[in-house]
């Protein structure tokens, strides 16, 4: 699904010139969930950034479910990004002024799913993340877990095939935490392939493999 | 004293922010102050006469007699004195140098008691000095006394030769003694120099003005002079018909024209400070927004809330003071500007100016808008937002009451510079339709010179036509000149001409009721001079001589007026009191309606004939109207050449080319869709630039929400609807209730339009769309900055 080769990040910070990633060469298979672990400031966010589309500021190569993003135009970028990426972050990053089932309308309305299915989709993902209930409340009517498990439907209702975490549990007890993995553990479980990047050992055993990374280099 | 500190080190610190604020509330405040000096040395200033509150006009167009002036005196209760009086009377000074037409006031010797002005020097005339036959005496100006005499103190007493008579000069008046400003160069007495209207009731020539008694009112002075009116139409019918006079406060009759258009400029300018408080009002409570941080800081040292809005107040009072100050700075360039722009005509020019009553207006606006506008973020602190300060906001999609409130006070500048707008485009609108309003002639090319011959060498008809032919004729010879004309009254002349009541034969009229007309004898090819179309029959040609039948051209108002339906052609008609009785003029023509007084109203009933059939020896006055073959403007010497060579004595008033004479009609008009125009422009800038520092600001509070739109998959086109589709919003909001709004208050303005509708649909739609595209440039950019955020940095710098 995804192929990256020699993929390099970097700024210039007066004469210098920084790297965040360092020849990266990365593969993931449909239906991996990978972990891509550091310590802070070791890059894990800027290469889920960079898997996610949303920087094309690389040099190397990096390939998306066959298609050579390194040489896409910023239209084709954000066609390939809305068909197959959907993003879950720390701070969940619900959109305050939307109720819950509207906030799982946008990444439909972004894609030009027509009303009557989009409705129809998101009642689907109301009833199977458990959330009916709460689909007409605003975000900060819900608990910190609540408005995680709402993101989280709200990055798959769009059925991407590759889900991008971020932290995801970095803002939940741990209770909360183990519930939104076991999601993401079933997600996997039904086909999507995820990434996540993580502080924690245990979110990372939810995982079938494990990528290391330290100063923007990948650990052998 | 430590809040103020505060305010201005923080005004320091934010010196972009500070110095938009300032120059927004300078604009707001010079704008103001700048008007309200017009206004109040206009419209508020006492008149600079002592017991001014207490002078009356009488009359309203120079339309009574001296002795109505007479019988009034002796009747009325309600004046304690009445002076009759003629304005702008013409002498020609001669005896050194070119001659020069003087200025001056006819006046009866109560003229003084009434407007109770002394001289600088010498005295005033008495009765004594008013006698039929007595020696020439006159008071001249203060300007007049600089100009010719230098300010010598001998200059009383000199002898001035005045139309020709020796007169003395036995006084210097101060310069307000000019009041009516008509230009004033000398006061003399209405016996001496107007003998033939002493004694006569049908000279209906003067005006009256009065001094009510102590505690006599304008409304009592009103009734009694309508009731002395009509007794005087029942006991001198033939003279008397339809004279009723209704005196108004002086003040009133001199002001009361420019009245409704200065307080439409005063309202238009209220409304540009308004929308600059508005938009200050933004800019604060954008600015507290980003500034919770620090409240919250305060708050949790101890601070009240009535401290920290303590401190917004100050802070804003301070921004006003800054701006008010620069403003009333502005306001000595914006009152020069608008007086450049102000018609000659604008009454009491002369006194406005920035006084002390001006600063202290703006002194007290500055203040009241200060407090306005500071209130706003002040209030979003009262409710409790202070409170919520030290809590950690992920504020995504907008802070709430603010922003909702931001949105109001921006939707409140559309709706005020849309009403400001519509007014200004309806005022435009008619501007317009003056400028492009049938004149009825052709005014390019054309140079118009009105002279007067004197009456001690002109007082027969001989000497006159034989001196205005000369003069034509010399006018002809003149290189360039393509036709040299003569009318006593050209189209555009606000006072109108002179008239007389028509006779028609075989056709009876009661008494007194026959159709009036104004009179235009001309010399001279006068219709091909000015191309007034001939719209039947014939023009008058050099056949039409004295002795020869008689002949006469109407105008088409007059043709229609009499003989509805019908040829006027052959008609047989006579002015009643102007020609022997038995005596006829056959209708030759007719000639199109011009515009005789103003560009607004159309053409008076009028007969022209030609100036040689003329029975009466007093028409020794008129115009010359020559056209050129290339610019006009080039003929004025050659024209003074033409009558010099004639007459070297006489001179010539109000050279000026027909193009000036209508741009001079159109003036008032001009001046006001002008500075309409400008305020409506600095409104709609202020209420774009409102939207845009919203705009700009929703996009910076929501980078992160945007970010999150963009990483689920949002395109470019999307978050540019969601920026601009907010501003729109606000903006249809803004114009849905300004439309109303202008609807509501174009009323008032309609005495100011001129075939104009106040609801005029192209002008509100062409304000719509205009706004709504200034509107859209205006999101457009905080729009596009949003389309190119960079999802990775926003997400990040949480």
């Amino acid at each position: 699904m995804i192929r990256l080769k020699g993929v390099e990040k970097s700024f210039r910070q007066g004469a210098e010139r920084v790297f965040v990633l360092r020849r990266i060469d990365l593969e993931v298979r449909e239906g991996d969930f990978v972990s891509i672990m550091g310590p802070s400031g070791a890059g894990k966010s800027t290469l889920l950034h960079v898997l996610g589309l949303q920087d094309s500021d690389f040099a190397g190569e990096y390939e998306l479910r066959g298609q050579p993003v390194h040489k896409l135009g910023k239209k084709e970028r954000l066609a390939l990004q809305r068909e197959n990426v959907g993003f879950v972050f720390q701070s969940y990053h619900l959109l305050d002024d939307l109720t819950v089932a509207e906030n799982l309308d946008v990444p439909l309305s972004y894609r030009d799913v027509p009303r009557s299915e989009r409705q129809a989709r998101v009642a689907d993902s109301l009833d199977r993340f458990g959330i009916v209930g709460k689909k007409d409340l605003y975000p900060r009517q819900l608990s910190g877990g609540q408005q995680q498990l709402v993101a989280v439907a709200r990055a798959v209702v769009a059925r991407p095939r590759l889900i991008l975490a971020d932290e995801p549990t970095g803002s939940l007890h741990s209770d909360q935490a183990r519930e939104i993995m076991a999601l993401f553990k079933r997600l996997n479980g039904e086909g999507t392939t995820i990434v996540q990047a993580t502080h924690s050992q245990e979110n990372a055993s939810y995982g079938n493999r494990v990528v290391k990374l330290r100063d923007g280099w990948i650990d052998a | 004293m430590h809040e103020i500190r505060s305010a201005l080190r923080l005004a320091g610190r934010s010196p972009g922010f500070t110095a938009l604020a300032v120059l927004t509330m300078a604009l707001g405040i010079g704008a103001n102050a700048a008007v309200f000096s017009v206004v109040y040395g206009v419209l508020l200033r006492p008149l600079p006469l002592p017991g001014a509150e207490r002078l009356a006009f009488i009359t309203r167009e120079g339309d009574v007699s001296l002795l109505d002036g007479v019988d009034w005196r002796a009747e009325s209760r309600s004046f304690e004195s009445i002076a009759l009086f003629l304005r702008a009377w013409a002498f020609d000074l001669s005896g050194s140098g070119e001659p020069e037409r003087l200025r001056g006031v006819v006046a009866e010797p109560q003229y003084f008691e009434v407007v109770g002005v002394r001289p600088l020097l010498g005295r005033v005339f008495g009765e004594e000095d008013n006698r039929v036959g007595g020696p020439h005496v006159a008071l001249i100006s203060e300007r007049f006394w600089q100009r010719r005499f230098g300010r010598a103190r001998d200059a009383v007493g000199q002898t001035l030769i005045l139309s020709d008579n020796p007169t003395t000069v036995i006084g210097v008046m101060p310069a307000h003694a000019d009041f009516l400003q008509d230009d004033v160069d000398l006061w003399t007495p209405a016996a001496v120099v107007t003998p033939w209207a002493v004694g006569e009731r049908g000279t209906n020539n003067f005006d009256a003005m009065g001094r009510l008694r102590n505690g006599a009112t304008v409304e009592e002075a009103r009734a009694e002079m309508v009731a002395i009116s009509r007794k005087l139409e029942a006991a001198y019918p033939k003279t008397n018909r339809n004279k009723i006079v209704e005196p108004i406060a002086l003040v009133e009759f001199m002001v009361g024209d420019v009245r409704r258009a200065l307080w439409v400029l005063c309202g238009a300018v209220g409304f540009v400070l308004l929308i600059a408080s508005v938009n200050l009002a933004s800019l604060l409570l954008a600015r507290s927004s980003a500034r919770q941080d620090e409240f919250a800081l305060r708050a949790a040292l101890g601070a009240s809330r009535w401290r920290i809005v303590r401190q917004l107040l100050v802070e804003g009072l301070c921004l006003a003071v800054m701006g008010g100050a620069l403003g009333i700075g502005l306001a000595w360039l914006g009152t020069d500007a608008l007086l450049a722009l102000a018609p000659e005509g604008l009454p009491r020019r002369a006194e406005v100016a920035v006084q002390w009553p001006v600063v202290a207006f703006g002194a007290a606006v500055t203040v009241a808008a200060g407090l306005a506008f500071s209130a706003i973020p002040a209030i979003h602190v009262l409710r409790g937002e202070a409170a919520s300060y030290l809590k950690s906001g992920r504020v995504m999609g907008g802070d709430g009451a603010r922003q909702r409130t931001l949105g109001l006070l921006v939707a409140s500048e559309v709706t005020l510079a849309c009403v400001l707008l519509i007014g200004s485009g309806l005022l435009v609108r008619t501007f317009l339709r003056l400028q492009g309003v049938p004149l009825g002639f052709d005014p390019s090319r054309v140079l118009s010179a009105q002279i007067i011959l004197p009456e001690s060498r002109y007082g027969e008809k001989a000497p006159q036509t034989s001196a205005f032919e000369r003069i034509l004729q010399r006018a002809q010879e003149i290189p360039g000149v393509e036709t040299a004309a003569y009318v006593t009254t050209p189209p555009l002349s606000p006072r109108g001409g002179i008239g007389n009541r028509v006779l028609v034969q075989d056709r009876e009229f009661p008494p007194n009721q026959e159709p009036g007309a104004r009179a235009r004898p001309v010399l001279g090819d006068y219709f091909r001079a000015l191309r007034i179309p001939i719209v039947e029959g014939r023009a008058f040609t050099a056949d039409d001589r004295e002795g020869a039948p008689r002949v006469a051209i109407v105008n088409q108002r007059f043709a229609r007026q009499l003989w509805p339906g019908e040829s006027a052609l052959g008609k047989r008609i006579a002015w009643r009191d102007w020609m022997p009785e038995g005596t006829w003029m056959e209708v030759v023509g007719v000639a199109a309606d011009v515009k005789a007084t103003t560009l607004t109203g159309g053409d008076v009933q009028a007969v022209y004939m030609p100036y040689v059939q003329r029975d009466q020896p007093w028409q020794r006055f008129g115009t010359l109207v020559v056209r050129a073959r290339g610019d006009a403007g080039l003929l004025r010497r050659g024209l003074r050449e033409a009558v010099w060579t004639v007459d070297p004595t006489v001179p010539l008033e109000d050279e000026q080319t027909l193009d000036e004479r209508v741009a001079e009609a159109i003036a008032p008009q001009q001046a006001s869709a002008f500075a309409l125009a400008v305020f409506a422009g600095a409104a709609l800038l202020l209420a774009v630039q409102g939207l845009y520092a919203l705009l700009a600001y929703a996009v910076e509070r929501r980078r992160r929400e945007i970010a999150v739109r963009m990483a689920l998959g949002a395109r470019s086109q999307e978050l540019l609807r969601l920026v601009i589709g907010r501003g729109m919003a606000l903006t249809v909001l803004g114009l849905a209730v300004g439309v109303p709004a202008a609807i509501l208050m174009s009323s008032g303005i309609q005495s100011l339009l001129y075939e104009v509708e106040p609801t005029d649909p192209f002008t509100y739609a062409l304000v719509a769309v205009a706004l709504a595209a200034a509107a859209f440039l205006a999101c457009a950019v905080p729009a596009h900055r949003a389309a190119r955020l960079d999802p990775m940095a926003a997400l990040r710098s949480e």
